[in-house]
């Protein structure tokens, strides 16, 4: 009998994200997923000074506040044809690389290896054993048997204390979970060192944007952090040497603990290699500008429709048409007045709520597309569009990758396995492992051109009058981010931001076609119906940006069980 | 030497949610406060308010809360009870800043504040939009007065500046 499940937090923003799933027989039969909250920037936005508007974006989300900074800015230049200076371009580049790592470690440790480790099960690990199984994944120092002694010892203080505090969320001992006492140890013990490596991804963004959350450094036209080597109150030889180290530490941590950590427990449940391909047109856009006005990058943009590698489009540059013509949104089934299609420029949102209907309005997330066609975002998709247009870097990464993962689960795996729950949490490590390499690719940039002498960070923005539109794109974490401005003289008259989340958390179109996490968990076992942490697994591998909650029904649509997702 | 920090949490995008950041501005136009107090808007971290309560001696944080009351009410919540989850919510999202939560993993690496205050507002309307509701804009004053209040306990002078500077938010149009 077909059982539904509902995941339905009540937050205190109302920022959540509700998934409905019906189960039958074991397995997801059918899936809705639902945004909770209203939004509509442009309602905000509207009628004021475009060079501002950065300021309000980045307020849009608490968590993912420099990535609509950036966009903002970007959306804004891109009306005005405007071009930053190189030094603008790479301190914009350290920030956001920066911002990835953090995010990137964040989602791993802290947000999504609760799914697949036990922390309870790391109590009964042998930190001798757990040493030794460490030497043979990696060369990394914090891997001795007095830190995994220390490790269980604060864990067991913990439990003794009845304070799992963080860990209270948890599912133990739930029949999905099957990594060995000492893989769960090392897992919790890297999630503690990743609170510090996170931290310090997090300074190089403070360091540089002067502030975190809530950079405060940016302008249209460049950023606002003055270059004077010989003053202290500037960004000076003390602050770039800072911001260097920072970096290199957190590329040893991913380098020998991150990505080694993914590849060996995505090994060991080899089964979540096969599960939640769901949709598999992908689009990732350019990032990390190499030149002033945005046409050659270091990580790559395209699109890719239903999985065929071959099929790779490139997007190429800022302004790109590929891009600007192709997206749109819909709402024939979120909870806006009507039923149209329409681009980002045209939009407007005029809320009207039903109640939840699974055949007609459901979601307070309107439906973007591609071309009509629903697009997977995400870093699986950026190191897919890469791996398919022949990227040395990224095909060097995946191949090494795959075949580390070949040997532990002593299966050959090959890029097709990538369409699935755990491609996604190995693509986002690999890109962690890029942003890190590139980060201080970007640092050397930047010193060489300050080197020559090239001070400027602003060129000033000048608004004609008459009528200006523009986009600017984003590679974020989560993947594709797009903000999409109209300015009528020289003030903002429509403003839409499509952001990841709507991309992957979206709802059905007109066409009744499925949104990624929809399409995701068709097929997705469920061992216990009341405890679906099988189907947390499959959302939090997208990395979702708001909470979520799981609702099952059955097929009567019954609720059975309600359940958090954090 | 110790450090002290005062942090206003909320969207102020989201109606009442930016009571906390009003009472910031607040309390800069009415007193002068020491330099080495960080005073910092934060919006609505996530699991960053983890390390930036890392390390300090004594917090103070002015937020809304879900608690029984009018809007405008004000209810104030010591350590011991935001760690017993007694009134304080704990974290729902990676979105959520969760005062607790935050609390628990600055103690777990041992950096933990010992000494923090929490005054909550219980907001009206915190739907998309720019502006207090009537009760939360009259309990600004009050909220203030008791960070004020609490400086002073932990032994800092707060003088009441001679004239009151502006307090004008940026988000809020002319």
């Amino acid at each position: 009998m077909a059982q539904r499940i509902v995941v339905d937090p009540v937050t205190r923003i109302e920022g959540h994200l509700r998934i409905d799933v019906e189960v039958d027989g074991g397995k997801v039969r059918n899936s809705w997923s639902s945004g909770q909250m209203w939004r509509g920037i442009e309602v905000i936005l509207q009628g004021r000074d475009p060079r501002e508007a950065w300021l309000f974006t980045q307020r849009i989300c608490g968590v993912c506040t420099t990535v609509h900074a950036i966009a903002s800015v970007r959306a804004v230049e891109n009306a005005l044809n405007l071009e930053i200076p190189l030094n603008a371009q790479y301190i914009r580049n350290l920030i956001l690389a920066a911002h990835g790592l953090h995010d990137h470690i964040v989602h791993f440790y802290h947000l999504s290896a609760l799914d697949w480790v036990d922390v309870t099960s790391a109590l009964k690990g042998d930190p001798n054993k757990t040493a030794q199984l460490a030497e043979t994944l990696s060369p990394w120092q914090g891997n001795s048997r007095r830190e995994f002694e220390k490790v269980k010892n604060k864990l067991a203080d913990f439990v003794a204390s009845g304070q799992l505090g963080i860990f209270t969320n948890g599912y133990w001992n739930h029949p999905a979970m099957h990594l060995s006492p000492e893989v769960n140890l090392l897992a919790v013990a890297h999630y503690f060192q990743a609170l510090e490596y996170q931290r310090k991804a997090n300074q190089v963004v403070a360091t540089l944007g002067s502030k975190t959350p809530n950079i405060q450094n940016l302008a249209v036209g460049g950023v606002a952090n003055a270059i004077n080597l010989d003053n202290l109150t500037t960004i000076n030889m003390d602050v770039l040497y800072k911001v260097k180290d920072l970096l290199a530490e957190v590329q040893t941590f991913v380098e020998q603990v991150y990505v080694p950590d993914v590849i060996a427990i995505g090994a060991m449940y080899p089964e979540w290699l096969g599960y939640g391909a769901g949709v598999t047109n992908y689009m990732a856009v350019p990032d990390l500008p190499l030149d002033a006005a945005g046409t050659k990058f270091d990580l790559p943009g395209g699109t890719i429709m239903n999985g065929d590698l071959a099929t790779v489009k490139p997007i190429t540059h800022f302004g790109d048409p590929y891009f600007q013509e192709n997206v749109s949104e819909c709402i024939a089934r979120a909870w806006y007045d009507g039923d149209w299609t329409r681009h980002p420029y045209e939009e407007e949102t005029v809320p009207k709520y039903t109640d939840f209907q699974d055949d007609g309005k459901y979601s307070w997330v309107k439906a973007p597309r591609f071309d009509g066609h629903p697009m997977q975002v995400g870093p699986l998709a950026q190191m897919l569009v890469g791996y398919a247009s022949g990227d040395q870097a990224i095909k060097t990464e995946v191949d090494s990758a795959l075949a580390q993962a070949s040997s532990i689960a002593h299966v050959k795996l090959t890029p097709a396995v990538l369409h699935s729950t755990l491609g996604r949490h190995l693509a986002r490590a690999l890109r962690a492992k890029l942003l890190a390499g590139l980060a201080l690719k970007h640092w050397d940039l930047l010193a060489a051109n300050i080197g020559k002498g090239d001070y400027t960070t602003f060129n000033k923005p000048e608004f004609p009058k008459g009528e200006q539109r523009g986009f600017g794109f984003h590679e974020a974490p989560r993947g594709t981010l797009s903000h999409w401005v109209v300015i009528k003289d020289g003030r903002i008259a429509n403003y839409q931001a499509v952001v990841p989340s709507t991309w992957n958390a979206g709802p059905r179109d007109a066409k009744g076609q499925l949104g990624p996490y929809e399409a995701s968990l068709l097929g997705n076992p469920v061992a216990d119906a009341e405890h679906p942490l099988e189907v947390v697994r499959t959302v939090h591998s997208f990395d979702p940006c708001l909470a979520c909650a799981v609702h099952t029904h059955d097929p009567q649509g019954h609720e059975v069980a309600r359940v958090k997702a954090l | 030497m110790s450090r002290t920090a005062i942090l206003g949490l909320g969207s102020v995008l989201m109606g009442d949610d930016a009571a906390g950041p009003h009472v910031l501005r607040r309390l800069e136009a009415e007193y002068e406060l020491p330099s080495e107090i960080e005073i910092l808007d934060l919006g609505t971290p996530g699991p960053e308010l983890a390390h930036i309560v890392e390390g300090l001696d004594a917090l103070i944080v002015i937020d809304t809360i879900k608690a029984p009351g009018d809007p405008g009410d004000l209810h104030v919540l010591r350590r011991a009870e935001i760690l017993s989850g007694n009134g304080a919510p704990d974290r729902l999202s990676p979105h959520d800043p969760s005062l607790r939560g935050a609390l628990v993993a600055a103690s777990l690496l041992g950096r933990s504040p010992e000494d923090v205050l929490l005054i909550g507002i219980v907001p009206g309307d915190n739907h998309l939009g720019i502006g207090l509701s009537p009760g939360v804009r009259s309990a600004l004053w009050g909220a203030t007065a008791l960070v004020a209040a609490e400086l002073a306990r932990l032994g800092y002078e707060v003088p009441r500046r001679k004239e009151r500077a502006g307090d004008k938010v940026w988000w809020e149009k002319d």
